[in-house]
């Protein structure tokens, strides 16, 4: 048996040895990632080549969770938006972060979990509840800005400055709350 | 049988999911200030909201860990499990167990990964484990993955082995035939040990085994606990177990597919023991042809039946060459007088011929089982090796002739009853006046 072959063998085994489970959550993170760069799209920006850049990163994401490909399939997404949107309100924006969320939550998952593994159902209903409470706070944060930017269009950008010292003022709670690290 | 995991290693590590989130949701909040686009805010906010998390409940001990199997032992297609426990980390979110996968070890769930939630900082895991085949085998390493909010902080530990002894499924057997009593037994029928029989020997409390109609109704009514009449053994009988671990002929497929010749032995001696120690007879074990010889001395009861069970368990045939020492026919340790000696062997390996012609000559009434399996070809791909096994099987039957003419029987392995013909043979002889050979 030459060394391809055994390659070949190896990832048929992975691929067989996969848990239905796992096959839904690999679905779940592709399929969110493509929407986030199709909710892009809608709101104005580039689809079609970026769209299955997307797709395929998010593809490399699933298989290899533990690797930075789930970063990089972010990160084209925030430059489509930046880039060819201006809209600041359009409710796209909210859709596209709730996907990206989502992405980000189940291919963080996946990185400790095997691929054989099925996932208890209170570690799942946990997760969901968590990503229920950090979409809430998505919410919010689009409706403020929604709110400012048609009050003062200038007031987007106080808002993000606020949310920047808010971000930075969490950061310090953190580290001063965090007891050092072992190791 | 856990038992706590001392001098854990490994600690709490960042994870790239939480890089990932602290990039992201600092990269895209700096976007939206430096380049005037609130919405940015809005794709970036998740991802800060998820690293703050994730933060705020950053671990700052290291769980503990109390890990093991539930069963040393088991016996073939019997299952226990791995059972681990992590405690003392209070931000303790989630926990992964993985054992890896190894020869005769069946899993449950199948991929042999558990997750379960944590709850006060603890969570409980489970793997159960099957064993396919007797023998003494270490299950696996399990690697555990204990993770904090959001899997923002990931810690990592591997167990060490745990041994796990197999004992064989003792294969279905009866004999209704019954050797003749040991010499200078008192009465007729009876040992001077407990055991089956007819005669009374006391009234004693019931332990599990005993049977129903033992108990000893009035006795138990008036002690307020189970009494049952315990009575003399019938028969005393010494029987001598040779087993032949050469070599192994045949493919082994565990305890739910086909036996290879050392699985049949095996299997076929635990069933002897088992259904003689329990009847009080004397029960003894040769183990010769492995790399270390095993030897247990003649006893009865419940304990020999263990310790003749856990010596098959470790029989191991000489990989390498041929065993340096040769067997002796008799082994003062486990020769008694009036022992009937069951040597069971595939009978290919030229030592074991010659041992059960060795026995039969020293005057002991021996019977030999044959365990080589149906069918057994060992040259499926190359014709020279398979022509050479089909003259070895020409060979062994001429030898076999050789044997049952110097007055050993030669029986097949087939389980209730495979004996019962033998054993009446070697009982009538056994009247008739012996000449011994003397070296």
């Amino acid at each position: 048996m030459t060394r391809d072959s055994t390659e070949l063998q190896a990832v048929i085994d992975r691929l067989v040895s996969t848990s239905p489970q796992r096959w839904v959550l690999i679905a779940v993170a592709v399929s969110c990632a493509v929407t986030a760069s199709a909710a892009t799209a809608a709101a104005g920006g580039s689809g079609g080549v970026v769209l299955a850049l997307v797709g395929a990163v998010a593809a490399v994401a699933v298989l290899r969770p533990d690797g930075h490909a789930a970063a990089i399939a972010v990160a084209i997404v925030l430059v489509q938006w930046s880039f060819s949107v201006e809209d600041a309100t359009t409710p796209w924006a909210l859709a596209a972060a709730l996907a990206l969320l989502v992405f980000h939550a189940t291919v963080s998952l996946m990185a400790v979990t095997p691929i054989t593994a099925t996932i208890d159902l209170g570690v799942l209903s946990r997760w969901g509840r968590r990503v229920a409470v950090v979409a809430a706070g998505t919410g919010v944060v689009w409706s403020a800005v929604v709110v400012m930017e048609d009050r003062q269009p200038s007031a987007g950008t106080l808002l993000t400055a606020a949310a920047l010292l808010l971000l930075t003022v969490l950061v310090t709670v953190a580290r001063v709350r965090s007891h050092p690290v072992e190791g | 049988m856990t038992t706590p995991s001392s001098a854990l290693s490994g600690s709490w590590r960042p994870t790239v999911a939480l890089l990932r989130a602290i990039v992201v949701g600092a990269a895209g909040a700096a976007v939206a200030v430096v380049w005037q686009r609130p919405a940015m805010l809005v794709l970036a906010a998740p991802f800060g909201i998820v690293a703050a998390w994730a933060l705020l409940w950053r671990p700052g001990s290291a769980p503990s860990l109390e890990e093991g199997l539930a069963h040393r032992t088991v016996r073939e297609g019997a299952a226990t499990s791995w059972r681990g426990r992590l405690w003392g980390a209070p931000e303790l979110d989630l926990a992964v167990a993985v054992l890896a996968d190894a020869p005769w070890f069946d899993r449950q769930p199948e991929g042999g990964a558990v997750t379960a939630p944590a709850t006060d900082g603890a969570a409980s895991l489970e793997i159960g484990v099957r064993s396919a085949r007797w023998g003494l085998r270490p299950v696996e390493r399990v690697r555990i993955v204990a993770a904090a909010a959001w899997a923002g902080f990931r810690w990592v530990h591997e167990t060490p082995p745990h041994s796990l002894t197999t004992l064989p499924v003792p294969g279905v057997f009866d004999a209704d035939a019954t050797a003749h009593p040991t010499d200078g037994l008192i009465g007729q029928h009876r040992s001077t040990r407990h055991g089956e029989g007819n005669e009374f020997a006391a009234v004693r409390p019931f332990r599990p085994g005993d049977r129903m109609r033992r108990i000893n109704w009035v006795r138990s009514t008036r002690s307020g606990e189970l009494q049952v009449n315990s009575t003399w053994s019938d028969l005393d009988l010494h029987l001598a177990l040779v087993v032949d671990a050469t070599d192994d002929y045949g493919v082994s497929e565990g305890v739910d597919g086909r036996a290879s010749s050392l699985d049949l032995t095996v299997r076929a001696a635990g069933a002897i023991a088992e259904h003689y120690l329990p009847l009080g007879e004397r029960v003894s074990l040769r183990v010769f042809g492995a790399p270390i010889p095993m030897t247990i001395a003649p006893a009865t009861g419940n304990h020999q039946l263990r310790r003749v069970l856990d010596v098959l368990a470790r029989v191991r045939t000489t990989e390498t060459g041929r065993p340096s020492a040769r067997v002796p026919a008799r082994d003062p340790r486990v020769t008694t007088g009036g022992q009937l000696t069951v040597m069971l062997s595939p009978l290919v390996a030229a030592e074991a011929l010659d041992h059960a012609v060795a026995l039969g000559r020293s005057g002991l009434p021996v019977v030999v089982v044959d365990t080589l399996p149906d069918g057994t070809d060992l040259g499926d791909d190359d014709v020279n090796t398979s022509l050479a096994w089909r003259i070895r099987l020409l060979e062994r039957r001429r030898e076999l002739r050789l044997v049952r003419a110097a007055g050993i029987p030669v029986v097949a392995w087939r389980g209730p009853g495979s004996l019962d013909q033998v054993i009446r043979d070697i009982s009538r002889h056994a009247t008739r006046p012996a000449m011994r050979t003397r070296r």
